[in-house]
């Protein structure tokens, strides 16, 4: 017969896949949050009144998730966010052609940036959104483990 | 405010800055505003704040974007790289510190319009 104890230090003992799993969940939790955050902003100002640049607001990850395109009201944009990533690598941008002139302004256009700034509070959140993550992950693996052990 | 002063005093005291953009009322382009004066057509400076600041540390960081707007992407090119060299590692008084990068020059939205050489600069002072 089997020794739990053995299988206690087994099922720890595999962090790459403990780790790895958290590490995805915290992607795609950081892609949504930063997709989130710069909607939020695009929503009030000259620019962004028909919804294309908003809906064209996005984030692709490199197992081929996404998510944000379209999903306001207002014109669609038509355009995917196409980025070559990297494993455990997500990317969020904007595909409509205008964007980068409301998110940098011109000469006689006021800038407003939505994408850098939520960059920015994403940048402030994101201990918290990992440290949550890791400890969810590592208290589902445990109750796992306890459930076997009944 | 929020750096801006400190970047423009900077800037108005480069020859390397002033040399390559216009005057407007007898003085340098290098505005303390999102953007130029309709009127103004030559190459010019302008700057604003592009991230939340926290009131909560004791070292106030401030993320700003100065553009450098010309007809010219050669002209806009050099006007960046004089913005960056006159900024980037340098300090402004005794409490102010620039951090700078380069973004990728944006071409005109219009025909005859200006290119646009934003240089993103974080603002450290006590």
């Amino acid at each position: 017969m089997a020794d739990n104890t053995e299988v206690f230090f087994e099922s720890i003992r595999d962090k790459n896949t403990l780790t790895a799993k958290a590490t995805d969940r915290t992607l795609l939790e950081l892609a949504i949050s930063g997709v989130t955050q710069a909607k939020l902003l695009a929503d009030y100002n000259k620019g962004f009144q028909k919804g294309q640049n908003r809906n064209s607001i996005q984030w692709v990850s490199a197992n081929n998730k996404s998510g944000g395109l379209n999903d306001g009201t207002g014109e669609a944009e038509s355009k995917k966010l196409s980025v070559s990533l990297k494993k455990q690598e997500i990317a969020i941008g904007a595909t409509s052609d205008h964007f980068v002139y409301t998110e940098f302004g011109t000469k006689y256009m006021s800038a407003q940036p939505v994408l850098r700034p939520s960059l920015a509070i994403l940048a402030g959140a994101a201990p918290n959104i990992i440290a949550k993550e890791m400890e969810d992950a590592f208290s589902a693996s445990e109750a796992k483990f306890k459930k076997e052990k009944l | 405010m929020d750096g801006r002063t400190e970047i423009t005093a900077k800037l108005v005291a480069d020859t390397a800055v002033t040399d390559l953009v216009g005057l407007y009322e007898g003085d340098p382009a290098i505005f303390d505003a999102p953007i130029a004066p309709e009127e103004y057509t030559d190459p010019a400076v302008t700057m604003y704040l592009t991230a939340p600041t926290d009131g909560g540390r004791d070292l106030q960081i401030f993320q700003n974007t100065v553009n450098c707007f010309a007809k010219s992407y050669t002209v806009a090119e050099n006007l960046q790289d004089a913005v960056f060299n006159g900024l980037n590692r340098h300090i402004e008084g005794s409490n102010t510190f620039f951090l700078c990068s380069k973004q990728v020059i944006i071409p005109s939205a219009n025909t005859g319009g200006d290119y646009n050489a934003p240089v993103e600069v974080t603002v450290k002072q006590r």
